[in-house]
């Protein structure tokens, strides 16, 4: 299913994007999802705890960038993953964008998620799959827009460990390997060599 | 112990837990049996209601005295729910924290603006029905909370009810029901209350039409212009029906339940 979600900041992109790679600020965004192996510049493994009604489900998986284009600050993201308890699995295909906007930066997120296995078989959950990414997703926008690129001080940007975990304790949101992720390609894009 | 104990389940009654963990789609780490617990297994009268403990089996209150006499769309709404075998284990508190979109329980509940009341280990709290939905199966229950009992208000005695709902084969989860509650003052509605289920992730009132009976009597064409009002509705998608079909059947079954109440209505004033 296809979900696409987009708000507006009052930033100009590259400051956006900036802001966006602190990761103290981004990770609270992402409730749920721990990244747990930073493999190289483009691939992360990470594990991902979503509660879909009743049932609590517990996603390993690994995201990577097949593409990006820094220059226009785009990025379409793969991420994959198998639910611990063999109830099927989870793909997202995940394009983000950011273009200048009148307001600031506007920011694009355009999800392709698939579910299979029994976690997409569920009789009683059918209806409500998509309805519970659109959530998951605009919760993650909302919280972005609201908390993290509003508080723009310019605080300083700490490089991820090698191989540290974030983890996060409550519900919802696997997108949240992908900011780990995201961060590692911004503190490349502005300080790394490429 | 729903404190100590992550990722803890409350067996109630059983009747969806039981058959999630046999398909393993829900595999608890601890499962709290709340069987024992006569002090929440009570319907008691109150002072303005009827006071549901939540370990209320389906069938006692269907069959309840106390409830026919009080709150009969209760009664007769409880009819719907599933099978014999299912309503004597199945309980009000487990179907209203399961919150399928389906239940019937919280539709009948919203008709008559419950407070559900809620318990952790150091707190009470009290939650209206209409704010109890989160989302997809999903009740406004934090970690560590328990639902222990629902207040219903009653209405005023000889008011008028009436429920349908549209199921493939009785006793399946239905595509949409309809619950109404309606007063009258002679020949004019002067209450009335309409409460959908299956058609959104919790129960859903439809004020708009509601308003629409106060001050009138219940014709052919005001019943058909309220019924209507029942499409508005989000409806949902799964293989049984699509969203927009569900929004016909709320239709439908909000014009037969106010048909049903309208017509007990008469059969009291003919009897009269």
């Amino acid at each position: 299913m296809k979900l696409e979600n987009s708000f507006e900041v009052a930033a100009p992109p590259a400051e956006a994007w900036a802001v966006l790679v602190d990761v103290e600020r981004v990770a609270p965004c992402v409730p749920g999802a721990s990244l747990t192996e930073i493999v190289d510049e483009n691939a992360y493994k990470g594990s991902m705890k979503v509660k879909l009604g009743p049932v609590s489900l517990a996603f390993d998986g690994e995201a990577k960038f097949v593409e990006r284009d820094d220059a226009n600050f785009r990025a379409h993201i793969k991420a994959e993953g198998r639910e611990a308890k063999g109830r099927g699995g989870a793909q997202a295909d995940v394009e983000f964008s950011l273009v200048e906007s009148a307001e600031g930066s506007a920011v694009t997120i355009i999800t392709d998620l698939t579910l299979n296995g029994p976690v997409a078989q569920y009789g009683r959950s059918q209806g409500i799959i998509a309805s519970v990414a659109e959530e998951m997703v605009t919760r993650f926008a909302d919280c972005l827009r609201d908390k993290v690129l509003t508080q723009n001080d310019g605080a300083a940007v700490s490089p991820p460990p090698t191989g540290a975990t974030t983890e996060q304790n409550t519900s919802a949101s696997g997108i949240g390997i992908l900011f780990g992720a995201l961060k590692r390609w911004f503190k490349n894009l502005f300080g790394g060599g490429s | 112990m729903l404190a100590e104990f992550e990722d803890a389940k409350i067996l109630a009654g059983g009747q969806s837990l039981m058959p999630m963990m046999n398909f393993r789609y829900v595999m608890p780490e601890h499962v709290i049996d709340i069987n024992r617990i006569p002090e929440i297994a009570q319907i008691e009268e109150t002072d303005g209601g009827l006071k549901f403990g939540a370990m209320v089996r389906h069938n006692q209150a269907k069959d309840s005295e106390l409830v026919a006499a009080k709150c009969p769309l209760i009664a007769y709404g409880l009819e719907f729910v599933a099978h014999v075998q299912i309503r004597n284990r199945g309980t009000i508190g487990g179907s209203v924290s399961h919150l399928d979109p389906s239940a019937e329980w919280p539709a009948l509940l919203a008709a008559h603006d419950a407070v559900l009341h809620v318990r952790s280990k150091d707190a009470n709290r009290d939650v209206q029905i209409a704010e109890w939905s989160m989302g997809f199966m999903t009740p406004n229950l934090e970690e560590g909370e328990m639902l222990i009992g629902i207040s219903v208000p009653t209405w005023p005695a000889g008011h008028s009810y009436g429920f349908a709902e549209l199921a493939r084969r009785k006793g399946d989860f239905a595509l949409a029901g309809a619950a109404v509650l309606l007063n009258f003052a002679g020949d004019k509605i002067d209450r009335a209350a309409i409460a959908l289920t299956g058609v959104d992730t919790g129960p859903v009132r439809l004020p708009d039409a509601e308003s629409l009976l106060i001050g009138e009597g219940p014709s052919d064409e005001l019943l058909q212009e309220v019924a209507s009002k029942a499409s508005a509705v989000a409806g949902i998608d799964d293989v049984h029906a699509t969203a927009a079909y569900r929004q016909k059947i709320a239709v439908v079954m909000a014009r037969r339940a106010l048909e049903q109440a309208v017509a007990r209505r008469n059969g009291k004033a003919m009897a009269a």
